[in-house]
């Protein structure tokens, strides 16, 4: 390689990527004679040799691998004329230079030198010098945060040139460093450098280096933070929810620098909301909050020198959903009908108060309930043939009296199943349906809380974390019913003292604190009492009434172990215990009180062992002791209703123990994608009328594709009497349960993840129902008649076909289409003839819609269309004059029917959003245009003339809001 | 749940309820206490529990409006009968002879009994005769065949998941058997008014036997003592008096007591405290005695106008929780409201000389309060016919005992609303 092709080699080399480059001196090889040879001639020197011609000896690669360099001293023979005859080499430092050197040496050609004026042959000692061309260095190194030892990112490292050099400015070059701190320049020339290290937020840093031709050096500079002078947290208005990897913009305000040149910064929130500027230089910064479904927000905050500024910034959602804290996730189905309601759409349904346990009401296959009541006739069942749990736990009471709300506060649910019939074994002691509420565990991310009034009560919930693992809440609610009635009715106008009120309370407690395990302790309880005192006695001659006191409270504690472990296994324990009370005291006379002292235990345990099989299995224990007290006197009745077996009254107290011990099973197969049979089996015990039973059911299900599914069950159902109704001496104790198999077959489209299309067609055999007996036995010794009270004789049957068009909430719109079509009959024994079931409504047409409008306005309306229940016609009336009344004579049982009820219910909520609070208003108008729908009949007091009795006439309701 | 308690619990719970409250605003019935129409009020058997010998004296207490008539037609049953069958004896006197007749023994009867006679004294005519009144004896020569009479059919029917049972005593047989008496009253329309009514028949029982109640008197006074001064110089029987007790005035049997309208009075009636008995009720089931304690009876009240309004119409005696003397108080009151007669028509200008604006001008009305364009007056005594008021009052003891009255005020004029 000549000098000149290093030279442009070198040149070339130049152009460092996309840095700098660098002017740089052509520094390459020398080749330059010798003259200490040449001065010791034995003869007198007269002429020097003069080097005419040259040749730039090979660099050999041997050498420029070896990166070798040095001189090599030859000895060189020049002829007369001025050749170079032979080149011998004295020294040098081999690689190969030293034959080179000799080689080029031999094509010199020299002027000859001259020898006493003649040109003569001369020995010369020459010296060749091998200087490898300057080679680029490379220069690589992290920056890190000096505090952390993390690689920083997007620091600048310029370096900039201190050698020698004629240059206006010394050449640099800057690089940025990478995600981990690292950067790199490469095919620098070598030389001293400045090093500045520039990175906002740090402090800048200076320091120098020399770098070493054709090799790399390496540096790792620690760089000291610059003090965080503007930090804070980002919420969502309202609900102070923190929110993370929201985009937070700073620009300088500044007149006096270009717009370019401005100061721009930019961090995102982490996963705790929060931002942190470091080392902001002091000014006026505009601040814009942007982030996807958010109103972008800006804000202008003045840095100052050394103060730390804080910003908490709150952007408003676009919209609210009321408690998006729910569950979006799509749950896997196995039930043949289940329908899952999420508080968020439950909240804004008109009509049912925000009350999540009303709005099932609204599903297919329910009745409507008469004047707003809580009553659910699922698929012509009787209401009490349907259960409620809360978390498997059966609720002993749902809703408070004066058709007021449930029990539990709807804040604390997060989700509502409903099984209108085939249900998993999971759930027996009932042949109606099933309502399942999930509670959410209390939020753990801060303080939080809600509060309601309205008219008719007043609720309020806390919800607080303690440290990581555990979080809190409690949740209370009171009716102030009686205090308006003090208020608004004047002291006499009732001739009595009354005094309505309900209260209820949850607390709860979860535990994360162990991985795999959940632990959640709730306490929760409810009490409704009625008291009204009166000024003059009222009554008949049997019993006089100078006061009522009606009162039903439950008192009870939860636990629940959740374990799901990393295995196809898991497994849920529930325990529960309490109280639970109803007493009614009419005067000093009549009494009625019962307690029950239950304990639920409930284990549900699910094992998969394959992707073909899952293994579900569980017990389900309640253990009651029940203590009643009946006292009332005798009274005249009817005799056509029946012998009166107290007609001296009755005084009876005791107690018993009821245990309801079960236990389930039920596999899931799945032979071939898409289908899965459950066959299942519950076994109950029932020890108060000593029965076992055995309720085999089968459900199954065939996915065609994710969006189409046929699916249908059978199954037997059944439930014990009514403890009441066993109780030897006023009941039956050789009563066995009431029984009732599910037939369905339906089918479900999901065009659309938030579009389904659902029908179920059913049929349901009702039998072995506790029906009331006149029946009597004599003791053929005492001569005593022993009533039977009851008997097992009832039958029943319904059936129908149910649609359900459901748009799950998205795009700010939710609601649905339910229509049911069915019909419900019981079977007359006296009559020997099936009649309709007193709620049985042939067409239920439910539409139920909601729409988050701008402004934080949301709307929602339900519109229903459904047959009017049927009832019995009187035909006349005859005066009893043992007790002073008209007592009506009826014609054919529920042979007629009330007229159609339609009615539309709408909404509006009202969100102001303020930074740490939310206030909302809302607006419940229910019978929007004063539908008279008939609930049943009014008579005269001899049945002459009749009237409709309407329903709810239009109401509105005015309800406040508060939560942080 | 006694029927009568129901109601009112129904009532009580249902005005508290908003909803309740609301839809309380029904149709506008004729209050059950305002006879203005063919009814039955009351019935009475007088005595109401029969000895062997004894004949009971069957009442009714009824209004028929002027110009209406109606036969009547009574009947008895050997079982306790229900409104809900319309008193219907659920068997007819031919086929319970036969069915008895074939159930007796004759061996088990004294001897040389006429099985036949005996069934026929058992088991007088079911028919009671279509008078005004009925009576009805004793059946049967002796308290023990009414007891037997309980006692096998109690056990005949026992089994049987029938009404028949709940027609039949239940408890002992000692204390007495229970029959239904029954009118019914058909109007030149045909239309039936049927009422029933139940009296004891003693089977040998040691307790007393009970009694009707008995009402002596109905009184009214000023309910406010201050509109004495409105009203003296029309109402010659107001009382002023400082103790409220002393301005009862005694309605007269014999003819109606004058009073004005727009005037609030009070009522009450006068028991003999007598017949208001103590007795001893058989304990509730279950209980460790046989009888409670000894106790005087309650009494429901009723109240009935043909016109005006009423307070409270069905006031209590409670023993114990209030006062005999005027446990049975209610106010009464004849108001003619102008504004609420026309019903929102515009006042007419003759509204003042014309009060009850039925053409009749107040000089010349006979009834100026009340509407009566026709001014019939049947006994001619210048009052017009409709400006007389009848007044019942009942009284029951709850043991099948009742006692009823009925009195009259005239309504002669009005003091201006």
């Amino acid at each position: 390689m000549s000098g000149q092709k290093m030279r442009r080699a070198l040149g070339a080399a130049l152009i460092w990527g996309a840095c700098a480059s660098l002017p740089t001196s052509a520094l390459a090889q020398q080749t330059g004679g010798d003259d200490e040879g040449a001065q010791k001639g034995s003869a007198r020197l007269t002429k020097a040799p003069v080097l005419v011609d040259s040749t730039e000896a090979e660099y050999p690669q041997e050498a420029i691998d070896a990166r070798v360099e040095g001189a090599v001293k030859l000895k060189l023979t020049i002829s007369a004329t001025g050749e170079v005859t032979q080149a011998e080499v004295l020294e040098g430092p081999g690689y190969g230079l030293n034959e080179a050197a000799a080689e080029s040496a031999k094509k010199f050609i020299f002027e000859p030198a001259e020898i006493n004026g003649t040109p003569a042959p001369i020995f010369l000692t020459f010296t060749v010098n091998f200087e490898l061309p300057i080679l680029p260095s490379a220069f690589t190194g992290q920056i890190l945060d000096a505090g952390s030892g993390e690689g920083l990112e997007g620091a600048a490292v310029t370096i900039i040139f201190e050698g020698e050099g004629d240059f206006e400015t010394p050449p640099s070059a800057t690089a940025k460093t990478g995600a981990d701190g690292s950067f790199s320049f490469t095919d620098v020339p070598a030389g001293i450098y400045k090093v500045v290290l520039n990175l906002d937020a740090y402090r800048d840093y200076e320091t120098s280096i020399e770098l070493v031709a054709g090799e790399t050096s390496e540096a790792t500079y620690k760089v000291d933070a610059q003090p965080i002078n503007y930090t804070g947290v980002v919420r969502e208005a309202g609900t102070r929810k923190l929110l993370p990897g929201i985009s937070v913009e700073l620009t300088e305000v500044t007149d006096s620098t270009p717009e370019a040149e401005r100061i721009f910064r930019q961090e995102y929130t982490d996963a705790q909301g929060a931002y942190g500027f470091r080392g902001l230089p002091p000014g006026s910064y505009s601040v814009r909050i942007d982030a996807q479904g958010y109103k972008a927000a800006t804000f202008v905050e003045q840095i100052k020198a050394n103060e730390k500024l804080n910003g908490r910034y709150f952007v408003e959602a676009e919209y609210y959903d009321e408690f998006t804290v729910t569950t979006t996730a799509r749950r896997e189905r196995r039930e043949v009908d289940r329908q899952t309601i999420t508080l968020q759409e439950s909240r804004r349904i008109p009509g049912t108060g925000g009350d999540v346990v009303r709005v099932v009401q609204n599903l297919p296959g329910v009745a409507r309930a008469p004047f707003g009541a809580g009553l659910l006739v699922v698929r012509g069942s009787n209401p009490q043939d349907s259960a409620v749990f809360l978390e498997g736990d059966e609720l002993p009471i749902v809703y408070h009296f004066l058709a007021g709300p449930a029990v539990v506060n709807s804040e604390m649910i997060e989700s509502i199943d409903f099984y209108p019939g085939n249900f998993s074994p999971r759930y027996g002691r009932a042949i109606g349906g099933i309502i399942n509420l999930d509670t959410r565990s209390p939020r753990n991310d801060a303080v939080h809380g809600f509060a309601e009034v309205d008219i008719q009560d007043a609720s309020a919930l806390v919800e607080v974390p303690l440290g990581e693992n555990w979080s809190f809440a409690v949740a209370g609610r009171r009716s102030y019913v009686d205090k308006v009635l003090d208020f608004v009715v004047p002291e006499d106008a009732l001739g009595a003292f009354v005094s309505p009120y309900y209260y209820d309370y949850q607390t709860w407690l979860t535990y994360r604190g162990f991985e795999d395990h959940l632990l959640e302790f709730f306490v929760y309880g409810s009490q409704d009492e009625l008291v009204v005192i009166l000024d003059q006695p009222q009554g008949d001659t049997n019993i006089q009434i100078t006061s009522i006191n009606q009162r039903t409270a439950f008192h009870r504690g939860q636990f629940r172990w959740e374990w799901n472990p990393r295995a196809p296994l898991s497994n849920k324990l529930m325990v529960s215990g309490g109280l639970v009370q109803t007493g009614l005291d009419i005067g000093e006379t009549f009494g009625f009180q019962n307690d029950l002292w239950t304990i639920n235990l409930r284990d549900d345990l699910e094992i998969k062992p394959s992707k073909y099989v899952t293994v579900r299995a569980g017990m389900d224990a309640q253990f009651v002791y029940s203590t009643y007290e009946f006292n009332f006197p005798g009274f005249d009745d009817d005799p056509s209703e029946g012998p009166n077996p107290f007609q001296g009254g009755l005084d009876s107290n005791g107690g018993l123990a009821v245990n309801y011990p079960a236990v389930w099973s039920e596999i899931a197969v799945r032979p071939v994608e898409g289908l899965e049979v459950t066959p299942g089996i519950r076994v109950d015990h029932f020890s108060n009328i000593s029965r076992t039973t055995f309720s085999p059911r089968l459900s199954s299900r065939y996915a065609f594709n994710k969006k189409v599914a046929l699916k249908g069950g059978i199954g037997v159902f059944d439930q014990p009497p009514n403890p009441g109704q066993t109780f030897e001496g006023i009941g039956n104790p050789d009563l066995y349960s009431e029984k009732a198999i599910h037939y369905a077959l339906g089918g479900e489209w999901r065009p659309l993840d938030f579009l389904e299309f659902n029908t179920t067609l059913f049929y349901r055999d009702m039998y072995d129902l506790v029906a009331s007996s006149s029946k009597t036995t004599q003791d053929p010794e005492t001569g005593e008649i022993d009533f039977e009270f009851y008997n097992n004789d009832g039958l029943g049957r319904a059936y129908g076909a149910e649609f359900l068009i459901r748009h799950y909430p998205n795009k700010r719109l939710f609601g649905w289409v339910a229509y049911t079509l069915s019909r419900s009959e019981r079977f007359n024994q006296e009559l020997d003839e099936w009649q309709l079931f007193g709620f049985d409504q042939t067409h239920i047409l439910t539409t139920v819609a909601g729409y988050n409008l701008p402004y934080n306005f949301d709307i929602s309306a339900r519109f229903r269309l459904i047959s009017g229940n049927p009832y019995t016609p009187l035909s006349g009336a005859v005066y009893d004059a043992e007790n002073d009344n008209y007592v009506a004579t009826s014609g054919a049982p529920n042979s007629a029917r009330n007229k159609t009820f339609h009615q539309l219910d709408l909404r509006l909520d009202k969100n102001f959003v303020f930074n740490r609070w939310m206030l909302g208003v809302y607006l419940d108008v229910q019978n929007v245009y004063n539908a008279s729908n008939a609930e049943g009949q009014l008579f005269n007091y001899d049945y002459t003339e009749s009237a409709p009795l309407n329903g709810l006439p239009i109401f509105p309701n005015l309800g406040v809001t508060a939560k942080f | 749940m006694s029927p009568r308690l129901r109601p009112l619990l129904l009532a009580l719970l249902g005005a508290l309820t908003l909803s309740g409250s609301l839809s309380a605003c029904g149709p506008d019935f004729e209050p059950y206490w305002r006879v203005q129409k063919l009814r039955i009020i009351g019935m009475k058997a007088s005595p109401v529990t029969l000895r062997p010998g004894d004949t009971s004296t069957l009442e009714v207490l009824r209004y028929i409006p002027p110009g209406a008539s109606v036969t009547y037609q009574w009947d008895w049953c050997p079982f306790q009968t229900g409104p809900a069958e319309e008193y219907e004896c659920p068997i007819t006197r031919e086929q319970l002879l036969a069915q008895f007749k074939q159930g007796i023994n004759p061996e088990e009867l004294p001897p040389g009994t006429d099985v036949d006679a005996l069934l026929d004294a058992l088991f007088p005519q079911f028919d009671l005769g279509t008078n005004e009144s009925a009576s009805f004896s004793y059946p049967g020569p002796d308290p023990s065949f009414i007891r037997g009479l309980c006692q096998s059919l109690q056990g005949s029917l026992t089994g049987e998941d029938n009404d028949l049972a709940g027609m039949v005593n239940v408890s002992d047989c000692e204390d007495g058997y229970e029959v239904t008496f029954r009118v019914v009253l058909t109007d030149t329309n045909g239309k039936r008014y049927i009422g029933g009514k139940r009296l004891l028949l003693w089977t040998g029982s040691a307790l007393p036997d009970n009694i009707n109640p008995e009402l002596d008197a109905i009184q009214i006074r000023l309910e406010n003592p201050g509109d004495f001064s409105k009203v003296s110089s029309q109402l010659d029987w107001v009382i002023q008096d400082s103790d409220d007790d002393k301005r009862w005035y005694t309605l007269p049997e014999d003819a109606p007591t004058p009073i004005l309208a727009n005037i609030p009075y009070e009522l009450r009636n006068i028991m003999d405290p007598d017949s208001i008995e103590v007795f001893q009720r058989r304990a509730p089931t279950g209980a460790e005695e046989e009888f409670l304690p000894p106790a005087q009876e309650a009494l429901e009240y009723r109240w009935f106008v043909g016109g005006g309004d009423l307070g409270d119409s069905s006031p209590l005696y409670a023993p114990g929780l209030n006062e005999l003397a005027d446990s049975s108080l209610t106010s009464f009151s004849v108001s003619y409201d102008l504004d609420a007669r026309v019903g929102g028509r515009e006042l007419e200008e003759n509204q003042d000389v014309d009060w009850d604006l039925d053409g009749v001008e107040n000089a010349s009305d006979n009834c100026p309060s009340i509407i009566n364009p026709g001014q019939e007056d049947a006994n001619e005594d210048g009052l017009g016919d409709g400006c007389t008021i009848s007044i019942w009052a009942l009284a029951r003891d709850g043991r099948l005992g009742i006692d009823w009255l009925e009195r009259q005020v005239t309504v002669i004029d009005a003091i201006k609303p």
